[in-house]
């Protein structure tokens, strides 16, 4: 009975091995890659370096590739990747930079924040020229009519309005936290948190009255919101600079040049001009970036205004290719490690308890939270998109695999030992049979929920239908939102199907 | 309890006599001196069964079994639910290791270690026949000559050997199991049982499921195999009538142990203990015979 547990052990390992090895850092390669945050100024200001960065190549004919791998999350998987070296720079705030990277709020200074990023091996750009700081912004009615003007007007009025923050807003010392503290005003109690791209739909709508904002948002505007003033200073600066890999700068003297040229070159009305290309004239990224190269803001090449909402469009083949790709891979490692795991478990009792114990706390583990703790041993992508999947797909398929073992009847099990079948001839002509359709429904469960779980790993850039919904949420268009959600609700569906019809096949005639 | 009202006899409801019978004291050493004379013919080819005994959780479940089963003699271990009768066919089959004593086969013992060799030459009934239901009635019989990697011609030609035996309708052979009545499904597990020619054959109440027709039929034909095949067969039941029908000798047993070993008459006529005519009498008034 030591053979399958040895053998199993094995696999287990083989498979952990060339996962390890599919880990790439691009120190090894010639190329810069260019990150960013997911929301449309990190977006652009990812599209404008990494065209200066072309720009500048192109004068010196250097061949260094420029990769982009914008909109891959929120800070902390920038950060990670950026340490990591999956990405060479992206789009950081100095606030930012402070609190949240550094937790360091009593750095106020640029030099004194580029002091304490050196030991990190990073480094920062010259401040692009605009401070992008949080905001409160209300709806004007409210405004109007509680007389509102400054934060400090909130105090009394608090109970009368509704407030929805964006996710990070809620947990940064800088955020709803920093400014509870100075102003005295407890937002917690009162506060709705939510995605911050939604917090805008929720206002326009009119379910919510205040939420919070960057002061270079284009939505200020359009949504016709009343921004009030910090009167106590509560919000530190956020500069806008391009956070690097000091070993980028040692090895690209002269591309690191061409991104200090972008210094100073955009202020607060310039970053709103450009944010709003996206988000009310729904020009593409790239497009909206071409904007900071032109000598006068208002000409726009006809060309470059096709819709982003199309390019999305168009690209739905190529999202449903990476999406059944990641689902299918996954579902795939998940049969290969799920069954011989499923198998292992009914060996032993203690064993049994601990691989169900395991992959039942892989289920628990918030796949944010998963993505972000494999992006430093397995980098951005694919690799840690696959083994987060794997590792939500693995439970139903050991546990079915377990269950239909362990429910054969005992009578039946005596038989096969009774024949003279030895253990695998048992396992593949008995045992296995006899628990497909328990295991299959493992398989199936597994596929159908790797579809849903597969949307996030659009947030470390795996692509997929996440990448169209993120984009959706990135730029507020509930249009393109539908565009990822609708056909990965299809695909579920489609899945189901096919395996409806795979099921009159695969499992045994008898058993039906 | 038993029942003391005779099944056969309810319209006259005789009631038995047996309590008021004085009890005979047996001793074992009485006990296995009745076992070694039925298994007194002394021939190497010969199923054994040697001072076997097996306990779970301090319960005494095997005490002390022994048993000798020629070739060509059907021996009917018979017994209430309980007595050890199915346990001691699973020792033989290897899948419970007994606590103490062996078996043995022409000579040969039990290897626990490697038992594919001593189970093939053991044809196993299980109750209720045991037939795999993902595989056809033609699957189930050919397995255990797949798995030896028998060649096409040779386990087409045993099928038809065993399918001539059983007497079973072709066409059956590619149904599975749970299109297959009880009857039919008792005759395909016994042709996969004496699919590889075994010396031994071991039925673990084979008839238990079937309805009195069905099952009287199926007696008929099992006897007539038992007496073609010339096989040891060790067969399990509780009933008595099936027990003197199919059996040349019968084993009684109760709390793991067997109480006595003989031909009916020999239980009938001489008791070694109450509760042997207390089992037979339980069941049927046999005073007619």
């Amino acid at each position: 009975m030591k053979t399958p547990l040895v053998i199993g052990l094995l696999c287990f390992s083989v498979f952990l091995a060339v996962f390890l090895t599919t880990k790439t850092s691009i120190a090894a390669q010639q190329k810069v890659v260019v990150g960013s945050k997911i929301f449309t100024e990190s977006y652009i200001l990812g599209e404008i370096v990494a065209k200066k960065l072309e720009l500048s190549q192109n004068k010196a004919d250097n061949s260094t590739l420029i990769e982009r791998r914008l909109g891959i999350g929120a800070t902390g998987i920038l950060f990670e990747a950026l340490l990591g070296g999956d990405i060479s720079m992206y789009p950081e705030y100095t606030g930012t930079i402070a609190e949240a990277i550094l937790k360091r709020p009593d750095l106020k200074t640029f030099d004194e924040i580029q002091n304490a990023l050196k030991p990190l091996g990073l480094t920062m750009s010259q401040p692009l020229g605009f401070n992008n700081t949080y905001a409160l912004a209300v709806r004007t009615e409210v405004a109007q009519k509680f007389k509102l003007t400054r934060i400090s007007d909130l105090a009394p009025v608090l109970t009368e309005i509704r407030i929805g923050f964006g996710h990070e807003f809620t947990t940064r010392s800088d955020g709803s936290p920093g400014l509870a503290a100075v102003y005295k005003i407890p937002f917690a109690s009162r506060t709705r948190a939510m995605a911050h791209s939604l917090a805008y739909e929720a206002i326009r709508e009119g379910s919510i009255d205040l939420t919070d904002v960057y002061s270079t948002d284009s939505k200020i505007e359009s949504l016709g919101l009343l921004v009030l003033e910090d009167d106590l200073n509560a919000f530190p600066r956020y500069d806008a600079v391009i956070l690097v890999r000091s070993d980028f700068v040692t090895l690209n003297p002269g591309l690191w040049s061409a991104i200090q040229s972008l210094a100073g070159t955009i202020d607060e009305n310039r970053m709103r001009e450009l944010n709003a290309r996206v988000e009310r004239d729904r020009q593409n990224f790239r497009a909206a970036a071409d904007g900071y190269f032109e000598k006068s803001s208002a000409n726009v090449d006809p060309s470059s205004q096709r819709p982003f909402f199309d390019l999305q469009k168009g690209r739905i083949v190529f999202r449903t290719k990476e999406h059944l790709i990641l689902v299918g891979l996954a579902l795939l490692f998940s049969l290969v490690l799920g069954v011989p795991l499923g198998i292992l478990a009914t060996q032993s009792r203690a064993f049994g308890q601990l691989i169900l114990l395991v992959s039942g706390v892989f289920q628990t583990i918030p796949s944010l939270a998963l993505l972000c703790f494999l992006i430093p041993l397995f980098g951005i992508g694919i690799g840690s998109s696959l083994i987060a999947l794997c590792m939500y797909g693995l439970l139903p398929v050991v546990m079915n695999t377990f269950v239909g073992l362990r429910s054969i009847d005992r009578n039946l099990l005596d038989t096969a030992n009774a024949l003279g079948l030895n253990y695998w001839q048992s396992l593949f002509r008995v045992r296995l049979p006899l628990a497909s359709r328990s295991i299959y429904s493992g398989l199936r469960t597994s596929a159908i929920t790797g579809i849903g779980t597969a949307t996030l790993a659009a947030l470390i850039g795996a692509g997929g239908y996440g990448a169209t919904i993120l984009a959706g949420l990135a730029i507020n268009d509930i249009e393109m939102i539908t565009l990822g959600a609708a056909p990965a609700a299809l695909m579920a569906l489609a899945v189901h199907g096919i395996f409806e019809l795979i099921d009159a096949r695969l499992i045994p005639k008898g058993l039906r | 309890m038993h029942s003391f009202i005779f099944p056969n006899s309810k319209k006259t409801g005789h009631i038995v006599r047996h309590i008021a019978t004085p009890l005979i004291c047996v001793d074992h050493s009485l006990l296995r001196m009745q076992q070694k004379y039925v298994a007194g013919d002394a021939s190497s080819d010969i199923f054994e069964i040697r001072s076997v005994s097996k306990s779970f959780n301090s319960t005494s479940i095997l005490n002390d079994i022994s048993l000798r089963v020629p070739m060509g003699v059907s021996h009917i271990l018979l017994g209430s639910s309980g007595s050890g009768k199915s346990t001691l066919l699973k020792a033989a089959l290897g899948i419970i290791k007994p606590d103490a004593g062996s078996f043995f086969l022409t000579g040969q013992a039990l290897d626990f270690k490697d038992r594919a060799q001593w189970l093939h030459k053991l044809g196993y009934v299980p109750q209720d026949g045991g037939l795999f239901p993902h595989l056809t009635a033609r699957q189930n019989i050919i397995l255990v000559a797949t798995t030896l990697k028998w060649d096409r011609d040779r386990i087409e030609h045993r099928l038809g050997e065993v399918q001539e035996i059983v007497a079973l309708e072709p066409e059956l052979l590619l149904r599975y199991p749970r299109e297959l009545s009880g009857g039919q499904k008792q005759r395909v597990a016994l042709m996969r049982a004496i699919f590889l020619d075994p010396n031994v054959i071991l039925l673990d109440e084979p008839l238990g499921a079937l309805d009195p027709i069905v099952r009287s039929d199926v007696q008929a034909r099992l006897k007539e195999v038992f007496h073609r095949l010339k096989k040891a067969v060790v067969l399990v039941t509780h009933d008595i009538s099936e027990a003197v029908f199919l059996g040349d000798q019968i084993s009684l047993l109760k709390d793991g142990r067997i109480l006595q070993s003989g031909s009916f008459s020999d239980l009938l006529k001489t008791p070694s203990d109450p509760y042997v005519s207390q089992f037979i009498n339980a069941q049927r008034s046999w005073e007619s015979i």
